[in-house]
């Protein structure tokens, strides 16, 4: 809101008592119209202040000036808003008003006026209005956008001879009837928008913008004056639905003073008589079916205590509230019963009124108080399991990603058999946030590619998000959000380095650090080789379990993706569903004895068919139990020249212990034949030196 | 005949022959010259002793041992120089370039974002808040009837809403977590709620539909403005630094009353005014107020009871102002570049 600091001397003395505008903007800021910007004119400064939205009070510059005067307790002078007689009998230029829907316009006032000469308006007040950046056009739209800015009120000048039967009917519209607004567009209505009517068709839409057809012109010599009161919720529908915002609807929508509506009639009358020379035709028409009541709050001396934290002086606050126009009514023990001012549509509550106090108290002198707590403050329960995973990650060098939730379902269905069931968004801004992510993978496998483009070819990213996964189908109000870690990595795992061997990101680099970040949150891990997932390398990708329930997915991107993001490099993803996994407390640390013997290690090399999973090797060395077996480990695995087709060689290596004893050479030669041969019988394993 | 003049030449030769040893072997051969109990020239003298009378015998004998004395403790002398000059010769052969670079290990650094975050939330904890979480897609009522933003409300035109259906948006602030905490549990109530948030708006330099929130909420008998002023500052203070100071200034939130903005001293210029605080010496942090009693109303407190105080900050914005990052998108784009700065 643009207010000019020469214009509200009209109402308040400023320079006279040194109240440049730089201290002008400091106290309108301090209590709560933020400035923020002066701009200086060749002979004015204009404010341009932040109203917030329950102030419509303050979009004029009385309304400014009243804040003013109330702060440096400063005489308001108002202007003249009292009844200006007719010059002329009604009978010259008979009209009506019918309001037809009062509960969308409780009150409409209107006055004839004739002989009214339009022309350009005089200095001072185009003037006043390019200061505050509002362009003159006429005396007659002049003068109601001076009154605007002034009162706040917005008002509406009609050419009397344009409207049918020169009557008004104020009305909801039919669904399908038209008008062209004053800026040239046709629109067609929908039911149940206010309009203003002639006898017959809409000549101005109510409170937010007036009809071509009966815009003053040069020629205008009679006009109706239109101010009324419309209702805040039907002006905002009208306008939203429409996408047309104007000085009016903006203030009827935050709310009009409903006492307004005849004292700014009257000063626009005045003026047009003293600028333009017209005459008022018989009285002001005043319909008002439903008259504003005024509301009554008590304000307590101990409430302003208990809300703001100190004494406020009995005398400051009468004070305060009559400056600001409050009506004190009378004042009982230690409070005040207040009727609060039409143009104070903010004020609905005691505590709206302990705010007035203490803004102009001056939040500034309210003291620094510690309340103390009454227990430890807690982390969320999975705080640390999210705290441990991500420092693990950090230590193997990811970076931590953050992408949009948003996602497409093109985009979806480039990484999932389609349909892919999204969730949408039903008013999107652009073509990349219709929808919102199923999986963080799109978004990782994006930002490598980004990645990609700068440089960067040695990538590893993490990310901790939702997706959102519809329930019922599209429209529905259910849906699942779930919690996710995404990892994503390519490029090289040791850089070209001297006295370190290079080594590319592979496969089992990841599965090893999901491995590791499951065994901190205290699970085992179990991998189970699967072709479900279209984005991913159908030989290099596994379902990851643990307690035997699916928790996520890891693999190679597939070679379809490298081709779509053109990637020249493998790329590894997994994907796990945090929410079951840290629902459960970090595992407790057990404590178990030292050994204090000395463990037998012992290396068994031996060859078996390729299609043999590891897995169930392990499983069948577990199965038999084998005393005193503490580890089995894969140093070695080997396929090449040197074997038959279709075979692989493995070496593991087998720790022996017991607690109580060191084991005999005997006892370990035992254990490892026991192995050994039941490699034989169930792999028909072919045992190397 | 063991006297001085007898021993003196073999001493002399001793010394020369030690001076020219320099091996652990030569060493050896030395001391079994002279020492050896077969052959030895100081033993061979030792043993010629028998051969003399009884009065030159002891000071024969004496002069010997002295000699033998002198011996091992010059072989002993010289055993250790040998030792010496082998360990630096091994260090000379063991010797590395220590300016060569270290292996290359590789730890990466959060997001700067969620690091600041974790920042905010371990000041608040340790200030006795608990932190709370929430849905990303929330209902309605949460994000805004019950804080006193109904249907039509003008404030629901300041924050531009993503909706997914008629009653579920994507919520436009962590508000819903103050809420559904309050539905669940009764004052005393200290909590904050960090989390994403979203708005209806396109992505550019200053403008994300995406961000981050951090908003806090006390309630509790005699709870005041006071009150609110006071944790923020020392929130404020142990975020920046000691020096830091605030200033309220009256604004409007629905569901606060009365409601503020808060500022923070500018951390560039320490108050003096530069062009990040464009030479206000303030930078706006905050929103901040008493929780309104329409709120409580909603939620059936008591508010003759009971009064609180909430706010709310965008985190991003922090991070961007504190290291200047000049593009949001920076914060989105997940560019290695720019993470490994952090
Ligand atoms: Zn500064």
């Amino acid at each position: 809101m643009n207010i000019s600091y020469n214009w509200l001397q009209d109402f308040v003395d400023l320079k006279e008592l040194g109240l440049d505008p730089a201290l002008v903007a400091q106290a309108l800021t301090s209590i709560g119209l933020a400035v923020e910007g002066i701009e200086t004119q060749s002979n004015d400064y204009v404010f341009n202040i932040d109203v917030t939205s329950n102030r419509p009070d303050c979009l004029n510059h009385l309304g400014i000036a009243r804040e003013i005067s109330a702060h440096f307790c400063l005489n308001l002078r108002t202007p003249d808003v009292s009844d200006l007689p007719a010059h002329r009998p009604g009978t010259e230029f008979p009209s009506s008003v019918i309001i037809q829907d009062p509960d969308l316009c409780p009150q409409y006032a209107a006055r004839i006026m004739t002989g009214v000469a339009v022309d350009e308006s005089p200095a001072w007040l185009k003037e006043k209005l390019l200061a505050v950046g509002q362009r003159p056009i006429n005396n007659i739209v002049d003068i109601t956008n001076y009154v605007l800015l002034l009162l706040g009120h917005p008002l509406h000048a009609f050419d009397y001879e344009k409207l049918g039967e020169n009557r008004i009917v104020v009305r909801r519209v039919a669904a399908g009837e038209k008008i062209v607004t004053l800026d040239g567009v046709e629109r067609t209505l929908e039911a149940g928008m206010l309009a203003i009517c002639d006898a017959a068709i809409p000549v101005a839409l109510a409170g937010v913008m007036g009809g071509q057809d009966s815009e003053i012109s040069l020629r205008t010599n009679t006009i109706l004056l239109e101010s009324a009161y419309f209702n805040p919720k039907s002006i905002r529908a009208t306008s939203k639905s429409l996408a047309l915002r104007t000085e009016a609807s903006y203030r009827f929508e935050r709310g009009a003073d409903p006492e307004m509506p005849v004292k700014a009639l009257n000063l626009a009358c005045r003026l047009i008589n003293q600028i333009a020379g017209g005459q008022t035709v018989g009285p002001v028409i005043n319909e008002n079916p439903v008259p504003a009541s005024r509301l009554v709050l008590d304000l307590r001396e101990k409430r302003i205590r208990q809300v703001v934290g100190v004494d406020v002086e009995p005398g400051f606050v009468t004070d305060i509230l009559t400056r600001l126009q409050f009506e004190i009514l009378n004042q009982p023990d230690r409070a005040w019963k207040v009727r609060v001012p039409g143009f104070r549509v903010d004020i609905g509550h005691e505590d709206d009124l302990v705010e007035e106090v203490a803004r102009h108290f001056g939040y500034d002198k309210i003291p620094s108080t510690y309340p103390a707590p009454t227990s430890a403050g807690r982390f969320l329960p999975a705080q640390p399991h999210e705290q441990l995973l991500l420092q693990r990650l950090l230590g193997f060098g990811f970076y931590e990603a953050v992408n949009y939730v948003f996602s497409t379902p093109a985009r979806e269905k480039l990484f999932f058999p389609e349909p892919v069931s999204m969730v949408a968004i039903a008013n999107p801004l652009t073509e990349e946030d219709t929808h919102l992510r199923t999986s963080l993978v799109p978004g990782l496998v994006a930002s490598v590619r980004r990645n990609l483009n700068h440089g960067t070819d040695e990538i590893r990213l993490f990310e901790f998000g939702h997706v959102f996964l519809p329930v019922d189908g599209a429209g529905s109000d259910r849906l699942q959000e779930e919690s996710r870690l995404g990892i994503i990595a390519t490029g090289t795992f040791y850089r070209p380095y001297w006295g370190q061997a290079q080594d590319e990101f592979r496969f089992f680099h990841l599965k090893g650090i999901v491995e590791e970040l499951l065994a901190g949150l205290g699970y085992r891990a179990v991998f189970e080789r699967t072709e479900d997932y279209r984005f991913l390398h159908h030989g290099v990708a596994s379902r990851v379990l643990v307690d035997r329930r699916p928790i996520g997915v890891i693999g190679q991107l597939s070679p379809e993706l490298n081709e779509t993001f053109k990637f020249l490099q493998r790329v590894f993803v997994a994907e796990v569903a945090v929410d079951n996994l840290f629902s459960r407390p970090l595992p407790e640390p057990q404590y178990s004895p030292l050994p204090r013997f000395p463990g037998t290690e012992r290396d068994l090399s031996f060859v078996v068919d390729k299609s043999l999973e590891y897995d169930r090797i392990t499983a069948a060395i577990k199965s038999l139990n084998v005393a005193n077996l503490r580890d089995v480990q894969l140093i070695d695995l080997y396929q090449g020249q040197k074997l038959p087709f279709g075979k692989v060689s493995l070496a593991v290596r087998l720790t022996f212990a017991d607690l109580t004893r060191t084991l005999t050479q005997e006892e370990v030669n035992k254990s490892v034949d026991v192995i050994s041969d039941l490699l034989k019988r169930e792999f028909q394993a072919e045992q190397r030196a | 005949m063991a006297t001085v003049e007898h021993l003196s030449p073999l001493w002399d030769a001793f010394r020369k022959e030690l001076a020219e040893v320099s091996t652990d072997e030569a060493l050896t051969d030395l001391r079994d010259k002279y020492l050896s109990r077969s052959r030895g020239a100081v033993t061979v003298e030792l043993k010629k002793l028998g051969q003399l009378s009884a009065e030159e015998r002891p000071q024969a004998g004496k002069l010997l041992n002295e000699l033998k004395l002198l011996v091992e403790q010059a072989l002993a002398e010289k055993a250790g120089e040998i030792r010496e000059k082998q360990k630096s010769a091994r260090y000379q052969a063991e010797r590395v370039d220590v300016t060569l670079p270290g292996y290359a290990y590789h730890t990466a650094g959060r997001h700067p974002i969620r690091r600041a975050l974790e920042e905010m939330e371990r000041i608040f904890v340790s200030m006795g808040f608990s932190i709370m979480s929430g849905p990303e897609v929330e209902v309605d009522y949460y994000n805004f009837e019950a804080l006193n933003m109904p249907k039509g409300h003008p404030a629901r035109d300041a924050q531009d809403t993503l909706y997914v259906t008629d009653n579920l948006v994507l919520r436009t602030h962590t508000s819903p977590v103050q809420i559904r905490t309050m539905e669940k549990q009764k004052p005393p109530v200290r909590i904050i709620a960090p989390g994403r948030v979203f708005r209806r708006d396109s992505v550019d330099a200053t403008h994300s539909p995406m961000f981050h929130q951090i908003e806090g909420l006390v309630v509790d008998e005699g709870i005041t403005l006071a009150d609110l002023k006071g944790t923020i500052e020392m929130f404020l203070k142990a975020f920046f630094s000691e020096d830091t100071r605030i200033r309220l200034r009256p604004s409007y939130f629905p569901f606060v009353e009365p409601g503020a903005e808060v500022d923070v001293s500018c951390i560039f210029c320490r108050g003096t005014g530069c062009s990040i605080c464009k030479q206000s010496g303030w930078i706006e942090i905050m929103g901040a107020g008493m929780v309104n009693p329409r709120v409580f109303q909603i939620l059936g407190y008591d508010y003759e009871k009971y009064t609180g105080f909430a706010w709310g900050m965008g985190v991003d914005r922090i991070v961007m102002l504190k290291y200047q990052v000049e593009d949001l998108r920076l914060l989105f784009d997940n560019d290695i570049r720019f993470l490994s700065q952090f």
